[in-house]
């Protein structure tokens, strides 16, 4: 176990540093001079531009400007944001803790939702209760979800009234008690995190039926049965647990997913999370936000992988002990 | 001797897509307390499918049972009987042990608590008195240290090992009756005689009937009291032991036997039965062996031969049995 952990956290760094390569090259590649995307309505003498460009350290050579971007990053100094002045940091942690709610909101949905109802087809399939759900699953999993959220806005915020549609707290969240400002966050939080979670929820039931099928297909259910378990052990208790193990794959694939996902559904409901912190940062070549950005995300990932795979190594006895 | 079960008039398909497969049909037999009756026949018989439709483990759909069918236990009859009844005689009245022990086995539980699950399913008892029973049961049925082996996981034990746990896990709650689908099949030789032997020292221990599944005949001569020869879906012919092995009645019987290689009747080859299985979802007009059977006559072809009596408490479905010594029953 020790090794697998090592070889793991190996496997990662050279992850986030193919990552941090190609975020440098991508970000040099891409059209557009950062200096002057700061400057798009004013005009600028070129004499100002270079003293940005010598001070923002864009005037060395390439080779020069990535070892000093590594050694930052190592250092974990992500620099000055271009376009705010204040460092790329302070971006990150205002944006972060928005998204990690969200995002672990939109995980909970998807997962409780996609597992009770995967649970409950792969139990009986070929129901009528089995193809109606695969029906809505597969309708729900082909909607665009930046369509999905503003149908969501339309219906749940601006016809009923029940939720409001964009921001993360309302103009008076200052002045209510505790209890109040919960209240306030979460009726905020409803309908982006049920857009960003509602796609992986028909996912998460897709793969968690057939997981579910393919245990039951097994002949220790069978056993189980034979024994007088009841229907509700044998599902339960001897199904679910080895359907677990797929679950717990998916878990470690729906990571990036979501942080993707999260980009459209924070830029729809105005949510101030690293998604719409990176939609901007890009817009305005802000280099050192959308690093730091990409950075963080993709080690979020890749640590949320390697607990996946921890987890299915725990969960499954016959690779627990090698 | 009194019937502890009685099968009647089995018959359980399967709906697919090539069709209707009548894996079982019109299947009867009894089995008598303190019995064992060896059920015997080629791969895709249909003895797997006759075992767990006792026990009502069929999925249905696909599967089906036909109209006539009945299976009576203890007077009940278990395919009319409500599930949660029906749970109560699986496993406590009933139980069953199969051929793959590996994949029988739940991989992510534990031998010892998969064994202990049994016993709590019917008896009122404490986790901590289920598993010290498990760990007795596991000394039972001769695993060195029970008590660290209770918590080994199904992978790390021998196919052996793990046959041995669904003996014990068999056994857990006393049942009457024990059904074991070719239960040494899938072990190395060695093995199989001593999974053999434990069976026989545990049937004489706690008196159970057991109905002993297997396409081996020759097996069945040390340890079945009848046999029921199966082919096609229908048993074809049954009766005592020793009156099945010493004057066979129907010619596939016959064609089994002399496939079995025998010391007392040396040659210098094994006779087969030529032709193989016919499949389930097409199975020959009239009496399905026909087309492998020397003696086939023009009625065999178009008439299914009823059962006749070959000798007492012996019955065979053939033909020639109509004319020479039997009479119709
Ligand atoms: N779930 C099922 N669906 C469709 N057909 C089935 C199903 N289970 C069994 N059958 C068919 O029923 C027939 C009898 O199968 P069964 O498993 O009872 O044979 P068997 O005598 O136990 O053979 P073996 O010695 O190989 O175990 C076979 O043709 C098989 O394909
Ligand atoms: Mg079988």
């Amino acid at each position: 176990m020790g090794r697998f952990v090592l070889r793991r956290l190996a496997q990662s760094a050279v992850i986030v540093f193919l990552v941090a390569t190609l975020t440098f090259v991508l970000l040099r590649m891409a059209p557009g001079d950062p200096v002057r995307a700061q400057f798009r309505d004013v005009t600028v003498s070129q004499e100002v531009i270079d003293e940005y460009r010598r001070s923002w350290g864009l005037d060395r050579s390439m080779p020069v400007q990535y070892v000093q971007y590594l050694g930052n990053l190592i250092r974990g100094d992500f620099g000055q944001s271009f376009s705010l002045h204040r460092p790329a940091w302070d971006v990150i942690r205002e944006a972060l803790p928005n998204t990690v709610v969200l995002a672990l909101a939109a995980l909970g949905i998807s997962f409780a939702t996609g597992m009770v109802l995967g649970t409950a087809q792969g139990a009986n399939p070929n129901s009528r209760m089995d193809h109606t759900l695969t029906v809505i699953t597969l309708a729900v999993f082909s909607i665009p979800i930046f369509w999905l959220g503003l149908m969501f806005m339309l219906v749940f915020g601006q016809w009923m009234g029940w939720f409001p549609i964009g921001g993360e707290v309302s103009p008076v969240y200052r002045g209510l008690p505790l209890v109040g400002q919960l209240a306030d966050r979460f009726r905020h939080l409803v309908l982006p995190a049920l857009t960003l979670g509602l796609g992986g929820a028909a996912v998460v039931a897709r793969f968690h039926r057939a997981a579910m099928a393919e245990a039951f297909a097994e002949n220790f259910i069978r056993t189980a049965r034979a024994k007088g378990l009841s229907e509700q052990t044998v599902v339960l208790k001897h199904a679910l647990r080895n359907a677990l193990l797929p679950a717990i794959t998916m878990f470690g694939l729906s990571l990036p997913v979501l942080f993707s996902g999260s980009v459209l559904v924070e830029y729809v409901f105005a949510w101030h999370g690293m998604g719409l912190a990176a939609f901007e940062a890009v817009g305005r070549r802000d280099y050192n936000v959308v690093t730091a950005i990409t950075m963080i995300g993709a080690t979020l990932v890749v640590a949320g992988n390697m607990v996946a795979d921890l987890l299915y190594r725990l969960a499954d006895p016959r690779t627990a002990e090698s | 001797m009194t019937a502890l079960l009685r099968v009647r008039h089995l018959s359980t398909s399967f709906q697919t897509e090539a069709g209707l497969v009548r894996a079982v049909d019109d299947v009867s037999f009894d089995l008598a307390e303190g019995e064992t009756l060896g059920l015997v026949g080629e791969s895709g018989s249909g003895k797997t499918v006759t075992a767990l439709s006792i026990l009502r483990l069929i999925p249905q759909p696909p599967g089906a049972f036909g109209p006539e069918s009945r299976i009576e236990y203890d007077g009940v009859d278990l395919l009319r009987l409500p599930s949660r009844e029906l749970r109560k005689v699986r496993g406590a009245q009933i139980a069953m042990i199969f051929q793959e022990p590996m994949s029988s086995l739940n991989p992510v539980l534990t031998v010892g608590s998969q064994i202990s699950e049994a016993i709590r399913a019917h008896e009122p008892v404490s986790r901590k008195e289920a598993n010290d029973r498990a760990v007795e049961l596991l000394d039972l049925v001769g695993i060195p240290e029970p008590g660290r082996r209770f918590r080994d996981y199904p992978h790390q034990m021998s196919g052996g090992m793990q046959q041995r746990v669904m003996i014990g896990m068999a056994l857990s709650c006393r049942p009457k009756i024990l059904i074991a689908d070719e239960p040494t099949t899938a072990l190395d030789v060695t093995i199989q005689a001593q999974i053999l032997d434990l069976l026989l020292e545990l049937k004489e221990r706690f008196a159970m009937s057991v109905l002993f599944i297997t396409h081996d005949l020759g097996v069945l001569a040390g340890v079945a009291d009848r046999v029921a020869v199966m082919y096609g879906g229908s048993i074809v012919e049954q009766g005592p032991v020793r009156a099945v092995f010493e004057q066979p009645a129907h010619p596939y019987t016959r064609g089994l036997l002399h496939a079995v290689p025998r010391v007392d009747r040396p040659s210098d080859r094994i006779e087969g039965i030529p032709g193989s299985v016919p499949t389930a979802t097409a199975w020959p007009s009239g009496c399905r062996f026909h087309p492998r059977c020397s003696e086939c006559m023009k009625r065999c072809e178009v008439d299914a031969p009823p059962s006749y009596s070959a000798g007492t408490d012996h019955t065979a479905r053939c033909w020639l049995l109509d004319q020479s010594e039997g009479q119709r029953q």
